[in-house]
């Protein structure tokens, strides 16, 4: 069919710019060699509308048949440079990409920054994939718009967001212009929570030396400077009051309090599923405030609390095994 | 793909209007049922967009098109043809719109809205049609723009702001396209012929027949002459000979085809180039009388110019003529059979009458005289006579004596040839009225006339006008003069002390003229003749597509570069414009904004050495800092806050 053939066309036309670019640098300003302009299927079926108005008004002698074919062909030239310029000057700019576990699905920013005239109708959609459900959106004169491209994340590690491709039709729908950008935009992806792991291997503590915890019975260590990612919870309120600034409670595990969640612990399981059950721990374990350390073949977390800990823990998880540089 | 959610409420009813708008047109000639049920769908169809209801099913559909197709031979009684087709489409097209559930469908509607355009041009094509078409053209466009947007739904500013300017940047390729795109004459096939009710003269004359015409002001056609115009007593438009008497009825008698003219000329000859509206009929007209006839036309015996094909479109045809002349040297016997004959059951007064004045005038000549004379004398000239009954010639000569051309001539023919001799009936147009704007003479359907020709055996064909013996203001001064006002418009102009309403008149006369000349009778000829002025000699197809690419390169080029003028002209926001003026006038004064320097850090550092200008500049500074980095309450009071901010800056200058 015509639309996978334009798709195929498409393809090879994208990889032949990309021959050796990727990832771009950000911004990336669509200028007029990056901007591909086709007819699209109402254009095609609307010149078979201005032939058969052409026929007509030389069969009938219709001058102001004429006219109207002549006008709107010369309505289908210009609006051809409308759809151009409804992409040209764009300048693109990844955003951010929050972490997401598999099986949901990853949004990755993308920030169309627009210098001039109002934009509309514009579409992002991956490149790659044919059949990709556009994400639709105007950027208004001097301001700018940020897509969020959704993206299945199937497996744990990173996700990459791969090609875009961002295209338009306005304002008469009779041509296709498109533009691609890779930013080589990734984005971390968990271990899906294994719900079925059941409680927390509590007793994994007995390894050290083994008074159960209570929950707010954690050992308070020192207080730090604030940092963003921390939660409200470890906030030291009292500190605050006194004047003494944005402060955080650290509660430092004592060998008494060691909470550890081990990989190695995990016998007779596969690594994923070992890597499914962990997630689903630490995320328990956040949830009930309980410190915990985290156990890798390779590597091994002191135990801690709160999100950069939490956030740790996950990366780790996602990345164990799977090489890269993120991988130590 | 993108299909989702178009079908808005907004955008039906966007559509539905532009349907109306260009349909309406056709309204007039569709049968009722059709605009019935056209109507029917619009409304039922915005219902539906209205209340989310769903489409009718498609059995009923398909029913209701079957039977509009029935319907539609019932109507016409046949399935083919230009009116016909004009009519399924109309119908067919209001159901689709009906039915439809995706933009698909839409859009389809819209394309086929412009082929809906098309169709009323062959109705019409005056400059008040091509104008509403592009109105109609326009309000489509801006319902495609509205289909088009995916996001948010188009106001109407923007839908009818942006199609205006995408029609206004394609004028210039139109006018290229329409004026170098290589013409073909003549239809690509041939076309059953519509019939049609028409204007203008027809192919008989009866009483009434030509003072029915007289009330409309529709111009017939116009002339250019290349020289003095002549005499408005000069001017008799030839058009149909009509020698026999059917009944009440004067008609042509079928004639054998002339291949020259063979009249002696007596004075000069006159050139001149007439435009002619489309009649739907295959006759042409000419002074009296042509000398050729030009090209896709003929003469017949009698000198009637004919046409080879019904005029259907504005015809063009430059012509020659001799005002005076003899026409004739021998008529044959059944020529003179012909025109002496007339139908004795009727007007047996009028046949009594003539065979009693031949007895009293021997002198053809003496006779007409005579005759002419009693009209004079006796009748009055009236765009209203009285009804006729069954002799309608006895009744006017002897009862009511009062009628229009039509009448005297009908009359005068048939007493001369009781009196046995021979005289028939010509029809055309008498006058007309000079244009001063375009210096054309413009011929209207008022100037409709019907005049007799009287065999004399010395003289040939005579022509011999008894309307001017009851009037002659009618042939020296035009029919308007004659009559006095009619109708509205009539009464109007002679209301038009100050001549207002006629200078407008002559001012859309010549609009129409120049509409006529340069759109509605551009064809290939003209084309040629239009490169000829340009000094383009000889343009084949292939140097004229050359001049085409040319043309719609530098049309295309130029509205492109505007467009594209328009885009990269990138102004900076008016606040970082109004900042980048404030920083200007403080470093003149010795302050110079280092790149990393923010603003408060600015006024920190002219505080230090320059108090006066700080307290000054304070104020500027701290609004700038506020536009800034504060999110504003309200768009409204930004723009009133920048405004003041800009205002300030305006004023530390002054100081």
């Amino acid at each position: 069919m015509i639309g996978s053939l334009s798709f195929n066309l498409r393809q090879r036309i994208s990889d032949w710019i990309f021959r050796a670019q990727v990832p771009e640098r950000a911004p990336v300003l669509l200028v007029q060699r990056r901007i591909f302009i086709i007819p699209s299927r109402s254009g095609y079926f609307f010149a078979l509308v201005l032939l058969l108005l052409l026929i007509a008004s030389i069969n009938y002698s219709l001058s102001l048949g004429f006219l109207l074919t002549f006008l709107l062909a010369g309505m289908v030239s210009i609006s051809m440079l409308h759809t151009f310029r409804n992409l040209a000057q764009l300048s693109i700019a990844p955003g951010r990409a929050e972490p997401v576990f598999a099986g949901e699905t990853a949004h990755f920013g993308l920030v169309l920054d627009n210098p001039s005239l109002s934009r509309f109708a514009i579409g992002v959609r991956r490149a790659k994939l044919e059949n990709a459900e556009p994400e639709f959106g105007d950027v208004g004169a001097r301001a700018s718009n940020t897509f969020q491209i959704p993206v299945a994340a199937d497996k744990r590690g990173y996700l990459s967001c791969g090609r875009l491709e961002i295209f338009t039709e306005y304002p008469v729908g009779l041509f296709h212009a498109w533009a691609y950008v890779d930013f080589g935009s990734k984005c971390l992806v968990y271990p899906k929570p294994d719900a079925g792991a059941g409680a927390l291997p509590l007793d994994a503590r007995a390894m050290g030396e083994g008074n159960i915890p209570v929950r707010g019975d954690e050992e308070f260590q020192s207080l730090r400077a604030y940092k963003a990612g921390d939660t409200p919870r470890q906030i030291a309120w009292k500190a605050l009051a006194r004047e003494q600034g944005l402060l955080v409670k650290e509660f430092g595990a004592t060998a008494s309090a060691d909470f550890w969640l081990d990989f190695d612990a995990l016998a007779g399981l596969s690594n994923e599923q070992r890597l499914s059950r962990l997630t689903f721990w630490v995320l328990e374990a956040e949830r009930m405030q309980l410190p915990y350390g985290l156990k890798l073949p390779n590597q091994s977390i002191r135990p801690a609390a709160g999100g950069p800990h939490r956030e740790q823990c996950l990366k780790a998880l996602a990345l164990y095994g799977l090489g890269g540089p993120n991988d130590d | 793909m993108i299909n989702q959610g178009a079908l808005t409420l907004a955008n039906i009813t966007w559509l539905l209007a532009a349907m109306a708008f260009v349909i309406a047109p056709h309204f007039a000639r569709l049968p009722l049922w059709v605009t019935a049920c056209c109507l029917t769908a619009g409304a039922w169809r915005w219902w539906i967009a209205r209340r989310g209801l769903r489409a009718p099913p498609w059995w009923l559909m398909a029913l209701v098109a079957l039977a509009i197709a029935a319907g539609t031979r019932l109507e016409y009684g046949r399935l083919f043809g230009r009116d016909v087709g004009v009519t399924l489409l109309i119908v067919m097209l209001c159901l689709k719109i009906l039915e439809m559930k995706m933009k698909r469908d839409a859009l389809l509607a819209i394309f086929l809205g412009f082929f809906l355009a098309l169709t009323n041009f062959f109705y019409s094509q005056t400059i008040l049609m091509g104008l509403y078409m592009f109105v109609c053209v326009w309000i489509f466009v801006a319902t495609l723009i509205g289909f088009q947007r995916i996001d948010t739904e188009a106001t109407v500013r923007e839908r009818l702001v942006p199609s205006a300017w995408l029609m206004l940047q394609a004028l210039p390729m139109m006018m290229v396209l329409f004026f170098l795109f290589p013409r073909i004459s003549g239809p690509l096939w041939s076309m059953p012929a519509e019939d049609r009710a028409s204007s203008g003269l027809s192919e008989s004359m009866a009483p009434g027949d030509i003072s029915k015409l007289s009330l409309s002001d529709a111009v017939a056609f116009r002339v250019e002459f290349e020289n003095a115009v002549p005499q408005s007593s000069e001017l008799y438009w030839r058009g149909l000979v009509l020698g026999r008497q059917r009944g009440k009825a004067w008609v042509p008698y079928t004639v054998q085809e002339r291949f020259s003219a063979d009249f002696e000329p007596q004075g000069p000859l006159i050139s001149y180039r007439v435009t002619l509206q489309p009649s739907n009929k295959p006759w042409l007209f000419a002074l009296d009388l042509p000398t050729a006839a030009p090209a896709d036309a003929f003469f017949l015996a009698d000198y009637q110019l004919r046409s080879r094909v019904p005029v259907s479109a504005l015809k063009a045809y430059s012509i020659s003529s001799y005002l005076r002349y003899r026409n004739g040297i021998r008529l044959g016997d059944n020529e003179r059979r012909s025109y002496l004959a007339y139908d004795n059951s009727l007007n047996p007064r009028t046949i009594a009458y003539g065979k009693q004045l031949a007895i009293d005038n021997p002198d053809p000549k003496v006779l007409v005289t005579y005759l002419l004379k009693q009209y004079n004398t006796k009748f009055s000239y009236t765009l209203e006579p009285p009804l006729l009954g069954d002799n309608p010639m006895d009744e006017f000569l002897f009862d009511t004596q009062k009628g229009f051309c039509e009448h005297y001539a009908g009359s005068f023919v048939l007493l001369l040839r009781a009196a046995g001799v021979p005289a028939r009936v010509v029809t055309g147009y008498q006058g007309g009225e000079i244009n001063p704007i375009t210096r054309q003479l413009v011929v209207r359907q008022a100037d409709a006339h019907a005049w007799s020709e009287v065999w004399f055996d010395d003289l040939g064909w005579v022509r011999v006008d008894p309307t001017f013996a009851v009037s002659p203001l009618r042939i020296n001064s035009g029919a308007t003069a004659a009559l006095g006002p009619v109708g509205v418009f009539n009464t109007l102009m002679t209301a038009d002390k100050l001549g207002v309403l006629r200078q407008i008149r002559f001012t859309w006369d010549a609009a129409n003229n120049q509409w006529n000349q340069w759109v509605v009778g551009f064809n290939a000829d003209r084309q040629r003749g239009m490169l000829e002025n340009l000094g383009f000699d000889g343009v084949d197809w292939r140097s004229l597509t050359s001049l085409l690419i040319v043309g719609v390169l530098v049309a295309g080029g130029g509205v492109g570069g505007f467009l594209m003028l328009r885009l990269y002209r990138t102004r900076k926001a008016p606040l970082a414009a109004a900042w980048d003026r404030l920083c200007e006038k403080l470093a003149r004064a010795g302050f110079v904004r280092a790149p990393h320097e923010g603003p408060m850090a600015l006024l920190a550092r002219i505080e230090a050495s320059n108090p006066a200008l700080a307290a000054e500049a304070r104020p500027v500074i701290e609004r700038y800092v506020a536009l800034r980095y504060d999110v504003p309450a309200a768009p409204a009071g930004a723009a009133a806050a920048l405004r003041e901010f800009i205002r300030l800056i305006r004023r530390l200058r002054s100081t």
